[in-house]
């Protein structure tokens, strides 16, 4: 009897452990030792499903390829970070900030980008997660700030590390809000060029992130924790009834296969037929849900 | 003491047990990261992390878009050796464009894209290499020249 009574706890003890993450641990170089658990999701999966979400600095370097110039008027003023509050306002504008950083860096603004990405690390900080960019990470950044190569290397690296300890600790509502946040700043600033240059060239740049709204709009549906969730939800819901005017089309192509470099080259085609009217009206959807969350 | 000394004993049976339950996936990391610069091809990763455990058959999926002009280079690994893992990259039709199967379980690919598609990306332990275990995927890209 003596016997079960502790047993039993132990049992549960055992079984309970294999559910749950290790605490996290740092080895010498200061990366975090990071242990699962088999029956743990770690990423932001439905039913087992994964969404991907075009990187901020991917949308940077196009924006810098076209015609379209720097404008330090479309940044979000860094100094105003300390006025967000809640978890969702910060990991939205942690988001924000990410692309700021990446739209700086690709322009080879090294002021500006530094401001940034110190931002970046107080406002992880204060959703305590401020050791996904180590003082490590912050070092490098400062030491290679004239290399835009190394900085885009090094964003893109404190994005992975930012969404990674938050899936890996369960936060799937603050990871999906920094991509959000993000995706939002970008659409951002591919609106405002749009404004600036109509061409069908920039049309299009916009109207091929209508799969990536319809992947936020899933994601949030799964995550929202509260009612700011379900708004941002139905302000993203407006701006998809605008993208279902854009008729798509899409025809399958055998793809090409060079084995000796590894590279495959897909010949399928898509097609998406914008026209101005729709999509200066998805422009001035972005624009003023970015500024709606800036406020 | 009887009851400290059967609780200490227990604790230390039942550690072993634990340990196994739970897979150290920190290795991972560095090992897919060395596969997207292995020639400074200049590629980042796109931000996010896809990390999952899998059993045997089971299959994780990542639904994204391949945008015109972008390259692309999909790794994934599942441990030390290079191919535990089978990926396949299907539209949104289901039709396969691409899988390493083919090559010999290839850790990694490169993609070209003509135009902006809606992808997924289907991933899996090769049951003949591994039948359970952590899994790391990286998507990275590069503007094509």
């Amino acid at each position: 009897m003596s016997i079960s009574k502790y047993y039993i706890p132990f049992v549960f003890l055992a079984l309970l452990s294999c559910g749950e993450f290790e605490e996290k641990t740092y080895s010498m170089d200061d990366t975090p030792e990071v242990s699962v658990d088999q029956n743990q999701n770690i990423n932001i999966e439905l039913e087992n499903t994964i969404f991907s979400i075009p990187s901020p600095v991917q949308i940077a370097m196009e924006l810098s390829d076209s015609n379209s110039s720097f404008s330090s008027a479309l940044l979000h003023d860094a100094d105003q970070y300390e006025k967000y509050s809640s978890s969702f306002d910060k990991a939205m504008m942690l988001g924000i900030y990410g692309t700021d950083l990446a739209y700086c860096s690709v322009n080879e603004l090294s002021g500006k980008s530094i401001t940034y990405y110190s931002t970046m690390k107080k406002l992880a900080d204060k959703l305590n997660i401020g050791f996904a960019i180590n003082e490590s990470l912050v070092e490098r950044f400062s030491a290679n700030i004239d290399d835009r190569d190394s900085v885009l290397v090094m964003a893109s690296e404190a994005y992975v590390k930012i969404d990674e300890y938050l899936k890996e600790n369960d936060n799937q509502d603050i990871a999906t809000m920094v991509l959000m946040g993000g995706w939002i700043e970008s659409m951002y600033i591919q609106s405002t060029a749009l404004q600036s240059d109509t061409s069908e060239v920039n049309q299009l740049k916009l109207a091929h992130h209508k799969y990536a709204l319809n992947h936020f709009i899933t994601l949030l549906e799964k995550v929202g924790t509260g009612d700011r969730y379900w708004e941002l939800q139905s302000m993203l819901g407006d701006v998809k009834k605008l993208y279902d005017d854009i008729p798509t089309t899409y025809e399958f192509k055998p793809s090409t296969t060079e084995a000796t470099t590894q590279t495959t080259q897909i010949n399928s085609t898509s097609s998406f037929d914008t026209d101005y009217g729709t999509m200066l009206e998805i422009s001035n959807e972005f624009i003023n849900l970015r500024n709606y969350y800036t406020k | 003491m009887k009851k400290l000394l059967f609780t200490l004993l227990t604790f230390l049976t039942f550690q072993p047990i634990i340990s196994i339950g739970q897979t150290k996936c920190d290795s991972l990391g560095a090992i897919v990261s060395s596969m997207i610069n292995n020639g400074d091809e200049g590629f980042l990763t796109d931000g996010q992390s896809y990390k999952y455990f899998l059993v045997e058959d089971e299959t994780s999926e990542i639904i994204t878009t391949l945008y015109e002009g972008i390259n692309y280079r999909i790794a994934t690994t599942a441990g030390l050796e290079d191919n535990y893992m089978i990926f396949e990259l299907l539209d949104e039709q289901r039709n396969l464009l691409f899988s390493n199967a083919n090559h010999n379980n290839a850790p990694y690919w490169n993609f070209k894209v003509e135009n902006t598609i809606e992808c997924t990306i289907e991933a899996k332990l090769d049951p003949n290499r591994k039948l359970n275990g952590c899994a790391q995927m990286i998507i990275a890209f590069k503007k094509d020249n």
